[in-house]
């Protein structure tokens, strides 16, 4: 199996990113500050009792290097912060929020970055917190609580047919459900065929046609997955360009560029303006796209 | 609150509002301002509250499976059980009914144990009183004869060391 994963998987990362790349440690935690209940300067000093603490360019987050496991503290219970990988926080911070804002996370659970945007928004306006299956739900209603979130509607539906609920919205979340080979989680990569990865590709597709249903005319979408594949992010967005008349938005360069050409198809120039986070020791890799309508 | 409650959620009245904050000054001599929020409640006299701005939405195309926040459950004689938010919420105002533990009991409570508080004495015998440890408020617990009688639910509780 390992043999499989470094030859078809590590292979097809080297070609997207013109290099070997290296999976996140495992011994560093990813601390978001939950400023709904706690400020980030009183987290730091608690935190800086278990282990050692360095600050993330978010305002806010830490790289905690600790045996302790985090997640089974009083901190984490009583809701002071959200382990969260420092790339899975990024995609919030392109939606422009505010607090008056009603916007949707259309696979919202476990609710890292429901939760993420709620603070943002000062636990004002709303969010609409959509995912499918009960066990999800669960898990997105208990951070939700946990991490004191009031301004959340959970809803149970296929995102695919989200649409049908009829409402617009100015601000959407799409933060797909994916392969997950960001994680490059050695089970997760061992796991993954071309045939996940197509069947992925295409549910991908069929969410996106429902945001875009959903999104206000002048609306923004922000699309993201933790996957590496380009059949999951690039493909996609040219998926949206050219089949469903979004344009692109460029946001600052963060690790690595877009892919414009895979498996023989080169994808619209607007694709490139979309961006990756290249795994390393301190993030997952990431796919970050923001379209407008 | 679980699939098809919401449907059954009633949005409460001002005047409606005014009662739950009496019952929360009652107890706690907290005066606490739950007007901000939109306030409902289920059958089963469970508080939930929400944005304002929720009252905006009309989500009844939606399958909604929750909309905002437990605050806590009203109980017979005007009291009130409030959840680990709730607690977080009015713990800061509270002027009794708030009972003090050290870190050792602190841990031991979101264990789910029983536990002594070093410090109660505005604790009614027999009602829900808050849980403090240093600036954290923990939850809310029933105090009997000088105990707290731990009724934390499962899913708020501590599975292993702390910081």
């Amino acid at each position: 199996m390992l043999e499989r994963y470094e030859k078809n998987m590590l292979g097809r990362y080297e070609k997207i990113f013109g290099e070997r790349i290296i999976a996140p440690s495992k011994s560093i935690w990813h601390v978001r500050t939950n400023t709904l209940k706690i400020s980030p300067e009183d987290l730091e000093r608690r935190l800086e009792a278990v282990g050692d603490v360095e600050r993330m360019p978010q305002h806010g987050s830490f790289w905690v290097r600790s045996e302790t496991n985090l997640s089974k503290t009083v901190e984490h219970v009583l809701g002071y912060f959200f382990l969260q990988n420092a790339s899975s926080m990024l995609p919030p911070m392109f939606l422009d929020l505010r607090p008056e804002d009603t916007m949707l996370d259309m696979c919202a659970s476990p609710g890292a970055k429901t939760t993420q945007m709620a603070a943002m928004m000062k636990n004002e306006g709303v969010i609409i917190a959509n995912d499918v299956t009960h066990k999800r739900l669960k898990a997105l209603r208990g951070n939700l609580q946990r991490c004191g979130v009031s301004n959340a509607i959970v809803t149970k539906m296929y995102g695919e047919d989200f649409w049908k609920g009829g409402l617009k919205f100015k601000k959407i979340l799409l933060d797909a459900p994916c392969t997950g080979t960001g994680t490059m989680n050695p089970r997760i990569l061992q796991q993954t065929s071309h045939n996940t990865v197509k069947m992925f590709s295409r549910l991908q597709k069929r969410l996106l046609e429902s945001a875009v249903k959903c999104l206000d005319d002048g609306g923004t979408l922000v699309y993201s997955t933790c996957s590496l594949e380009p059949e999951e992010n690039e493909e996609n967005v040219d998926f949206a360009v050219t089949q469903l008349g979004l344009k692109v938005e460029k946001i600052d360069s963060l690790s690595a560029n877009a892919v414009t050409e895979w498996d023989k198809k080169k994808f619209s120039p607007e694709v490139e303006k979309a961006v990756r986070v290249k795994p390393d020791e301190r993030h997952e890799g990431f796919f970050i796209c923001k379209m407008v309508k | 609150m679980q699939d098809g409650k919401v449907r059954s959620l009633e949005v409460l009245e001002a005047e409606q509002v005014k009662s739950i904050e009496n019952i929360v000054e009652k107890n706690y001599g907290a005066v606490f301002d739950l007007k901000q929020f939109l306030v409902m409640k289920t059958p089963e006299e469970k508080i939930w509250i929400a944005s304002k701005a929720v009252a905006d939405v009309d989500f009844s195309s939606l399958s909604a499976n929750s909309v905002g926040m437990y605050f806590g459950k009203l109980k017979r004689n005007n009291k009130i059980n409030l959840s680990t938010e709730g607690c977080q919420m009015v713990g800061k105002e509270a002027k009794k009914n708030v009972a003090v533990v050290d870190k050792d009991s602190a841990e031991r409570f979101l264990r789910g144990n029983d536990v002594i508080p070093i410090e109660a004495a505005k604790c009614e015998n027999q009602n829900f009183v808050i849980l403090k440890c240093g600036e954290d408020f923990l939850g809310s617990s029933l105090f009997v004869d000088g105990k707290i009688s731990n009724i934390l639910p499962k899913s708020r509780r501590l599975l292993d060391k702390s910081l």
